[in-house]
């Protein structure tokens, strides 16, 4: 593989971004017959190729394709795996739903998932390393309900499986960052010692830098855990959203780290001196050669005006960041595929 | 034949139908008033209701369609207790807005929230449908454990008394007026230390020893093993386990039904898989028939866990199990 330097603190995003409102009305036109699916692929692709060149635009270094062709990340892969059925929403918070899927018989993994979107992204970005996000086993089983294996290891062990042959399938099209999502790892604390084998499985010997998201969770539980996660290069946890407590938690903290320093939950626009500060607090834990900068999370919650304001003023704020660091020498770091 | 009688319940809320999730969107932007989104949720859940049929549980709620979850918005009904962030709900994939404590706690004068709900069932009341009401509110443990700001407050203990005192009780004396009952869910009991929760529950018998306080149902889930530490001949609460997560023995479990009324979580409300009849039966009758006294059985936790065609397969099979009880 070809060896890359990124500028030093790299920024970076999660995964989601909002779905413009034209693909929004493209979507539910579709679903009411009013438009072929040739025509909504179409819409996926415009759509893609925008929030790429957005995410350009505002300076990130390494673009996803804001998930757009996703409604939602346990949704979309239960959709392509067979063994999984819908039976309707339930809700999350508020009026906000997901179609949570129950897992009905035994789980196979008949086709490639991703593979075509992840294609569209690198054909599309122009940055020489883009980022493409799978939803992890252990979340898509814990966001499922069970009827069929006896019990929740035994699902996730299916699912490593399933999601390892799409990690492969990923790397051998030459994909060079995945970030597998994780989001609900710590909720269940007794579970940690397996889930953390079965990611390790999931991921083992792939030829691609393997990240690891895991956000609104207690680090309390993750951090013993995080040397234990030999195929994970690099994590990618959320700060913002708390106020940027819990660093000390950093202290031996031994891999990458892609720092949240955007709130996703909130409309208000962080300034740069905010971002900049933040990773000032940050270094005194991590060395800056190990960290990446991004958002909190995926920012398909937000308005889409807000969420390209939120990106420039994280870039704007990494360069305030850098120009302290490129005095003390520190321009590039290289981009670690195992650390 | 059994001495003893079983009911049936609905525990917390339903999940929300399609129309009412469109029309929670459309308030939301502007487009429809409260009041029409208020006579949306009584529209709803009396469908529901009536849709049931003969399997309609011996025991309703409210339906919840007025509030996001447990919490919310009764603390606004609060005074000094405003809506936070959201927080994952114990392990699920559900999030609760936590309260901000800004000073002591006490109701309203006008708790407006809690009324728009006792109206609810006052107005299904009036649609004939005669069964008993319980409405869903959120203990003082689970209060205080989703409290992550407690001005004012130093000692969870203090925080504790305060609600049930200033909350629980103006709370109950309103309920009682309507002849509703009082369903306090408790999850968070598991998390605290036996000290505290013998405190708690200390006060709350203090406080539903009062004659103008209604009998109560004390609802526990998500494995909570803690209950037991309730559980005693006491004829004003009914003691509510989860039976599906919280494994117990058969001896230990006919000893507490020969205690006291318990509301027993027979089926798992966060899953789909449909438990079979038979297999409940088998499993629970011969301890139900054992019971001296009266006992409910329901759905371990709320069923807006569940997708609405789930969720009324559960409670049609709550009415079969009773049906089997009863020997038809």
């Amino acid at each position: 593989m070809v060896e890359y330097y990124l500028e030093i603190l790299p920024t970076t995003v999660i995964g989601s971004y909002p779905r413009p409102s034209w693909l929004r009305k493209a979507i539910k036109m579709y679903k009411q017959g009013r438009m072929t699916e040739e025509q909504l692929q179409e819409a996926f692709n415009d759509a893609a190729t925008v929030i790429i060149r957005e995410q350009e635009l505002a300076g990130i270094d390494i673009p996803s394709d804001g998930e757009q062709r996703r409604d939602e990340m346990v949704e979309y892969f239960a959709e392509r795996i067979k063994g999984f059925k819908f039976y309707g929403p339930v809700r999350v918070w508020g009026n906000n739903y997901f179609n949570k899927p129950a897992v009905v018989s035994k789980l196979e993994y008949s086709q490639p998932i991703t593979t075509e979107e992840y294609i569209f992204l690198r054909q599309t970005s122009v940055r020489p390393i883009v980022k493409f996000t799978i939803t992890g086993p252990y979340t898509i089983a814990d966001w499922s309900y069970n009827e069929y294996y006896d019990s929740k290891e035994e699902l996730v062990k299916e699912l490593s499986k399933i999601i390892r042959e799409e990690l492969i399938n990923l790397s051998a099209l030459g994909a060079q960052f995945i970030q597998l999502d994780e989001p609900a790892l710590t909720t269940h604390p007794d579970e940690m010692e397996w889930a953390v084998e079965l990611i390790n499985e999931t991921a083992k010997g792939v030829d691609a830098k393997i990240g690891l998201h895991v956000c609104y969770s207690d680090y309390k539980i993750l951090m013993p855990y995080i040397d234990e996660l030999t195929e994970i290069s690099q994590l990618a946890l959320e700060f913002a959203n708390r106020g940027f407590s819990d660093l000390e938690l950093l202290k031996n903290f031994n891999k990458e780290l892609g720092f949240g320093v955007i709130d996703v939950h909130n409309k208000r626009i962080e300034s740069p001196e905010e971002v900049y500060r933040a990773i000032m607090k940050v270094i005194k834990y991590v060395p800056a050669e190990n960290l990446y900068i991004n958002p909190d999370c995926g920012l398909k919650l937000l308005p889409r005006k807000i969420a390209k304001r939120k990106l420039e003023n994280m870039v704007k704020g990494v360069m305030i960041a850098r120009e302290e660091l490129f005095k003390k020498g520190k321009k590039e770091i290289p981009f670690r595929i195992r650390f | 034949m059994p001495h003893n009688q079983l009911f049936t319940a609905i525990t917390g809320g339903l999940p929300r139908t399609r129309s009412y999730a469109i029309k929670v969107r459309r308030f939301e932007k502007g487009r429809i008033s409260i009041e029409e989104l208020e006579r949306e949720a009584f529209t709803q859940t009396k469908k529901i209701y009536f849709n049931l049929g003969k399997a309609l549980p011996d025991y309703l709620t409210d339906g919840m369609f007025l509030c996001d979850d447990i919490l919310n918005p009764f603390i606004k009904d609060i005074e000094n207790v405003s809506q936070g962030g959201l927080s994952r709900f114990f392990e699920n994939n559900f999030f609760v807005r936590t309260p901000i404590i800004k000073g002591e706690i006490n109701l309203k004068k006008e708790p407006i929230h809690l009324q728009k709900r006792i109206s609810l069932i006052h107005n299904l009341r009036s649609e004939g449908i005669e069964k008993r009401f319980r409405l869903p509110l959120p203990g003082p443990l689970t209060f205080t454990y989703f409290a992550k700001i407690k001005n004012g407050y130093q000692d969870n203990k203090k925080l504790i008394q305060d609600y049930i005192r200033n909350v629980i009780i103006p709370t109950g004396e309103l309920l009682i007026k309507q002849e509703i009952v009082p369903e306090i869910h408790e999850p968070a009991l598991e998390f605290f230390d036996k000290e505290t929760i013998m405190f708690f529950w200390k006060e709350m018998k203090e406080a539903l020893s009062a004659e103008n306080i209604p009998k109560t149902h004390l609802i526990t889930y998500f494995g909570s093993k803690k209950i037991v530490l309730l559980i005693e001949e006491y004829s004003k609460v009914v003691f509510g386990i989860d039976l599906v997560e919280t494994k117990f023995s058969k001896k230990t479990l006919e000893d507490l039904i020969a205690k006291n009324e318990l509301q027993l979580g027979v089926l798992d409300s966060r899953n789909t898989r449909m438990e079979k009849k038979e297999k409940i039966i088998e499993t629970w009758l011969s301890i139900l028939e054992k019971g001296k006294k009266d006992i409910i059985i329901s759905t371990n936790t709320t069923l807006d866990f569940l997708p609405e065609i789930i969720a009324y397969r559960k409670i049609r099979l709550l009415y079969k199990i009773k049906k089997a009880f009863e020997g038809n």
